[in-house]
């Protein structure tokens, strides 16, 4: 199962992609343009159906003409975008500004806090959970617990998804 | 010290990304298609949802064949 995921994923990006390039949202394309993504969309979905019937995933050279070589890098550069986001946003998280607290300080004259709250939260995490992990660490075997943690973790997202699946249907 | 190091680590990965993003650009040559992709992507997620279920409809019906 975990094999077959990527390319799933990747075939349903090319479906969104055409179905976001073809909307009427600002900006939208010119009929030369409509034209090019069309275009790249047929031949595009012929790769993938030539690319299906490989017996090798190693005989894949990519994309034989330039049109499905469009969108090809459209769905590479959408992953770039999200990749992007991902950081953006973890970035956010991580330096984000305690407003409140600093329009309180500074209103009091105090020097105004500028640490994320996320930053705080794993300083205090860390704090009190040092000296127990100390020991965990000292008695069980770290990478096993790793490895356990892990297929929990799995577990969870496995879960999470199926639940939101069934909410959204 | 954590923070320059995750700040440091993480401006670097962002900085790679986005040179990565421009060869991208450039293959593509047409800033409008990409502009539509990157406006998907930071799209709020129930809008990327709506593409999500346009998306096995739109390429049945074949509208642009």
């Amino acid at each position: 199962m975990r094999v077959d995921r990527p390319f799933i994923i990747a075939r349903e990006n090319i479906h969104i992609l055409a179905a976001v390039l073809r909307s009427g949202e600002e900006p939208t394309l010119s009929r030369a343009q409509m034209q090019r993504v069309v275009r790249s969309h047929r031949a595009h979905q012929d790769y993938l159906k030539h690319r299906e019937s490989l017996a090798d995933s190693d005989d894949d050279d990519g994309p034989q003409n330039e049109d499905a070589w469009l969108f090809e890098d459209l769905v590479v550069l959408t992953k770039l975008y999200a990749r992007l986001k991902d950081k953006e946003q973890l970035i956010s998280l991580i330096f984000e500004v305690r407003r409140d607290m600093s329009v309180l300080s500074s209103a009091n004259g105090y020097l105004s806090s500028t640490q994320g709250t996320t930053a705080e939260l794993m300083k205090d995490i860390i704090t009190i959970f040092y000296s127990p992990l100390a020991q965990v660490y000292r008695a069980a075997s770290i990478a096993d617990s790793i490895g356990d943690l892990q297929s929990f973790i799995n577990d969870l997202i496995r879960t999470v998804e199926a639940t939101e699946e069934r909410m959204s249907r | 010290m954590m923070r320059s190091m995750f700040t440091s680590s993480l401006n670097e990965e962002v900085k790679s990304i986005e040179e990565d993003i421009e060869a991208v650009k450039d293959k593509v040559d047409d800033p409008v298609i990409c502009e539509k992709v990157r406006q998907f992507v930071y799209a709020p997620n129930d809008i990327r949802a709506i593409y999500k279920s346009y998306s096995g409809i739109v390429i049945s019906s074949q509208r642009y064949t």
